[in-house]
């Protein structure tokens, strides 16, 4: 890095080294060390910067917030359908109705069970985190049977007799 | 103290909103509604038009928690790429909505007259930014005031780092050229 690469690097970022990309820091300070005059600079620039604060939200704003998410519906975990692909990736849902967390749930059972269920192996699809929201979900429901049913067990008796029991 | 590192510090919120948990969103707005509004009056100048555009991206951050798969990025990041193109795409659509109104803050200090100027200061800054262009404003937003990471900011703004820096070289030049040199000596001072 020359003396000019730190300049720059000063006046892109500003005078605070914390700003500053992490594999130039360190030598970008050995070589600013030297030109005191040109972080000055820049420190008055950021201190005018940090000097425009915004306005701190309005408690209202929370509050609509946690009204509007109450009737917001939840998109649809896309595991069984679409495994791997996240929110992160900006991906949109093609299951946008307006139905509650446990109609998503009852609606993509009902999907599996259309394509054939026996073909299904949710193990493969779905990770443990979402084996466990899932099973969360059923078991609020009260579909244990119904669950037992995807897993591949018929009844609770089925489940218990499995188990050893 | 910018954000760098692999972890999610929101990695502890994230199953319970995945899992419908309206405690969860609240405490995640504990976390970074103030940010997130912050970084939306920057981009658009109006109080009000952050306002729906901080909840509007709460509200998505709601929706597609099911399908939000951890490690993938930084939810706050991600949040913040909403938050800036939703307000790119509304300065896009219509011109922009700067007042020289800036919303008086609440000044509970003994110290009236040095608040006054300081207040008068942070207007004087604030203006100053709003005339900066859309993507210029952008980049000083999310280095300055949102403390990202290189590589997290231009991945926002879907450009590459290098077009990123350039960005923020000549917002920070402007910046210079536009305020009053007086203002940045009294800074300094």
């Amino acid at each position: 890095m020359t003396e000019k690469n730190s300049i720059d690097l000063i006046q892109r970022y500003g005078a605070d080294p914390a700003r500053w990309p992490e594999d130039m820091r360190e030598t970008a300070l050995q070589i600013l060390a030297a030109h005191p005059d040109a972080a000055h600079q820049e420190a008055a620039l950021d201190a005018a910067l940090h000097s425009a604060q915004a306005p701190m939200p309005s408690d209202l704003l929370r509050a609509r917030i946690l009204r509007e998410a109450k009737t917001t519906a939840q998109d649809i975990p896309t595991a069984l359908t679409n495994y791997g692909m996240a929110a992160n990736d900006r991906v949109k849902s093609p299951f946008k109705i307006n139905a509650t967390k446990w109609g998503a749930v009852a609606a993509t059972l009902i999907i599996c069970g259309a394509l054939g269920f026996q073909a299904l192996s949710p193990a493969a699809v779905t990770t443990p985190v979402d084996d466990a929201i899932w099973q969360e979900a059923a078991a609020d429901l009260g579909l244990t049977d119904l669950y037992g049913w995807v897993e591949g067990t018929d009844t609770e008796s089925s489940t218990r007799n499995e188990a050893g029991g | 103290m910018r954000r760098t590192g692999h972890t999610d510090p929101d990695s502890d919120i994230i199953p319970r909103l995945r899992a419908g948990d309206e405690h969860a969103l609240a405490q995640l707005m504990d976390r970074h509604l103030a940010t997130i509004k912050a970084l939306c009056f920057r981009m658009l100048g109006d109080e009000a038009l952050s306002e729906d555009v901080t909840q509007t991206v709460f509200l998505k951050t709601w929706q597609m928690a099911p399908n939000w798969i951890p490690g993938k990025a930084k939810l706050r990041t991600w949040m913040c790429r909403v938050a800036t193109h939703q307000c790119l795409d509304i300065l896009r659509k219509k011109s922009p909505h700067f007042t020289d109104d800036v919303p008086d803050m609440a000044d509970n200090t003994p110290n009236a007259d040095t608040n006054l100027i300081t207040r008068e200061r942070s207007e004087d800054v604030s203006r100053a930014i709003a005339k900066l262009p859309d993507t210029q404003r952008a980049a000083l937003t999310l280095c300055y005031y949102q403390e990202l990471s290189q590589r997290e900011a231009s991945e926002i703004l879907g450009v590459s780092e290098k077009a990123y820096e350039s960005l923020l070289s000549r917002a920070r030049n402007t910046l210079r050229g536009t305020l009053d040199p007086k203002l940045l000596k009294i800074e300094a001072a």
